[in-house]
């Protein structure tokens, strides 16, 4: 018997279909909605572009090598370069204190000076470090072997966007002397120009050294490692060649701090790889009992004479590099390199 | 629900289904089945193109530039960080091309700065430097973004630029388009089912015209008992005459 109340079947739709239909209904509403809500972006991938992060090095590990070797190339072609070329060529790849020494090598070279070379040989040069951080000036450590075997330690330098890398400085590693590690390449390793946190500021440091090497006074470089066989040689060099000239002529030698030339990198424990520049000034008096002096050959080539007989007087250039370490404790120097500058006499 | 209401609503589904299908349609004509998207722009030759992390760092795939030169000539794709970008060409006459529009599937651009950018070539921020005559491409990989791209000649002069294309490759695109046709036809299909039924299920349930109430005349056949024969009742002759009026 048929309910009298029942709807017919044929009005009544299925349950689940009518739930379907109602499902995308609000699947293409929601949909809509998100939609303008900005999930549509995300739903084909779209995003905000990510923001730069500054704490990492601004060049790759990659970019860093092939940087290194064509400015270390470009500097070992300077300095077998001769005239106008090595110019142009020493101005393109060296900057700073290496570009002074190599200026000065070159007026030796062509005065026929055996002076040490202080350009170092591209090869398989080794990125210890970069800078961190999108600022300028950028600073790279590279590590070189030289002609005679030794190791380098050379700095190049990028002061602006327009700017190529350059060739700042560069010193041979002393005997048995180490760095420690820096941060990995791609993090980037910070500078530390102030000397926030270190045993002592690197200007300061550049300073007290150069007391310490004076003649015949030197002061006393409380931060320094006494053992520093750089400063005890030029303090052995100068009480011989004083000795030697004895009664005839007197010899001082001044030490001065190229503060511009001051560069201080972090190590990864916390200390820093300084590198400075001194520029010693030796001064040769004739004494009233002396009637005349003959320079060292060098000396000569510079100067175009073979005796003095009232005064000499040379600039030499030392690069120096030291570790310092963190908060306590003496600065050790790992590098150094002279090189004669000018000459003077009369 | 109210059958009005029914209909509107699967007059919407239908409708948004077909939108929704219409849209796979033609992204996935666009796309292709790689799901490979490309915009372009044909910019000043007066001036350096810079293409901005907006551009360029948006989606999480590669995305590759190409720089096509007219007569073959010098066409230089530099890749390095914004903020050098930045400070080497920043205000330099530039072409930044900020976005991308879907409508012709071009390049959104605007013009910025004055004057004339230095060597670009030689500076040591770059972190990739693709040079070619005519044609220049780079394939950048989200990896180190955000990251901008400078597209000039070497020396830092403008290229003369006859086409710029931009092109993203992302399969899931395509699998997305695809997702998206199969969705609005199902739901334009649904949307079309239910109102067919919606409309015979009217049809059926429609009543029958009223017929005119049930007269006394006999000759009206019974519809309660279709099966059975209709016949005039019977008309009963009184048999005997009773009548108590008769009586005494």
């Amino acid at each position: 018997m048929t309910h009298p109340f029942r709807r017919p079947a044929v009005l009544t739709a299925p349950r689940a279909p009518r739930r379907a239909l109602a499902g995308l209904a609000a699947l293409t509403l929601s949909s809509a909605v998100l939609a303008g809500c900005g999930l549509g972006d995300a739903l084909v991938g779209v995003q905000d572009a990510p923001r730069e992060v500054s704490d990492t090095a601004p060049v790759s590990a990659e970019s860093a090598e092939g940087i290194a070797t064509r400015v270390l190339t470009d500097a070992a072609r300077a300095r077998e370069a001769s005239g106008a070329e090595a110019k142009g060529l020493r101005a393109k790849a060296l900057t700073g204190a290496a570009l002074t020494v190599s200026n000065a090598d070159s007026r030796l070279a062509r005065a026929g000076s055996t002076s040490t070379e202080p350009v170092t040989k591209p090869d398989a040069p080794k990125v210890l470090g970069i800078s961190r951080g999108n600022s300028w000036p950028r600073v790279m450590l590279v590590q070189s072997s030289r002609e005679d075997g030794k190791t380098a330690l050379n700095l190049l330098v990028s002061e602006s966007a327009t700017e190529p890398f350059k060739l700042a400085s560069s010193a041979p590693m002393q005997p048995g002397s180490s760095v420690a590690a820096l941060d990995t390449l791609d993090r980037g390793s910070p500078l530390n120009p102030s000397g926030t946190g270190l045993a002592v500021a690197p200007k300061d440091l550049m300073t007290e050294y150069a007391a310490s090497l004076g003649f015949p006074k030197p002061a006393t470089a409380q931060h320094v490692n006494p053992s520093d066989p750089f400063a005890r040689a030029v303090r052995a060099n100068a009480r011989t060649q004083a000795a030697s000239l004895s009664k005839l002529a007197s010899l001082t030698q001044k030490h001065e701090a190229q503060p511009d030339n001051t560069v201080a990198i972090s190590l990864k424990d916390g200390g820093a790889l300084v590198f400075g520049l001194l520029e010693r000034t030796d001064t040769i008096t004739l004494k009233p009992s002396g009637k005349s002096l003959t320079p060292s050959a060098d000396f000569q080539k510079l100067l175009g004479r073979k005796t003095l007989t009232k005064r000499a007087q040379m600039r030499t250039y030392e690069t120096v590099v030291f570790t310092v370490p963190a908060k306590a404790g003496k600065a050790n120097l790992v590098a150094v390199d002279e090189t004669l500058v000018s000459a003077k006499g009369e | 629900m109210s059958p009005v209401s029914k209909r509107a609503g699967l007059g919407v589904l239908t409708l948004a289904g077909l939108v929704l299908a219409g849209f796979g349609l033609w992204f996935l004509s666009h796309l292709g089945l790689s799901g490979s998207g490309s915009f372009s722009a044909k910019p000043s030759n007066s001036r350096i193109v810079v293409l901005e992390p907006s551009v360029l760092n948006r989606v999480d795939s590669p995305v590759t530039i190409t720089a096509k030169a007219k007569d073959g000539s010098e066409v230089w794709v530099g890749r390095t960080a914004p903020s050098d970008a930045t400070s080497l060409v920043g205000k330099a006459a530039t072409t930044s091309v900020t976005g991308v529009s879907l409508g012709g599937w071009q390049l959104e651009t605007g013009q910025r700065g004055a004057g004339t950018a230095p060597a670009l070539a030689s500076a040591d921020l770059w972190r990739q430097q693709v040079t070619g005559r005519g044609t220049a491409s780079m394939t950048v990989k989200q990896e180190n973004a955000p990251e901008t791209v400078v597209i000039a000649t070497a020396s830092g002069k403008p290229a003369d630029l006859s086409d710029l294309t931009v092109r993203w490759e992302r399969p899931l695109w395509s699998v997305e388009a695809i997702a998206a046709l199969l969705l609005g036809l199902s739901m334009a299909a649904a949307g079309v089912i239910g109102l067919v039924r919606l409309q015979r299920s009217d049809a059926v349930s429609r009543p029958a015209p009223q017929d005119p109430p049930p007269t006394p005349s006999t000759s009206t056949p019974s519809t309660s008992t279709p099966s059975t024969p209709t016949a005039p009742l019977p008309v009963q002759e009184p048999a005997a005459t009773t009548s108590e009026e008769g009586r005494p």
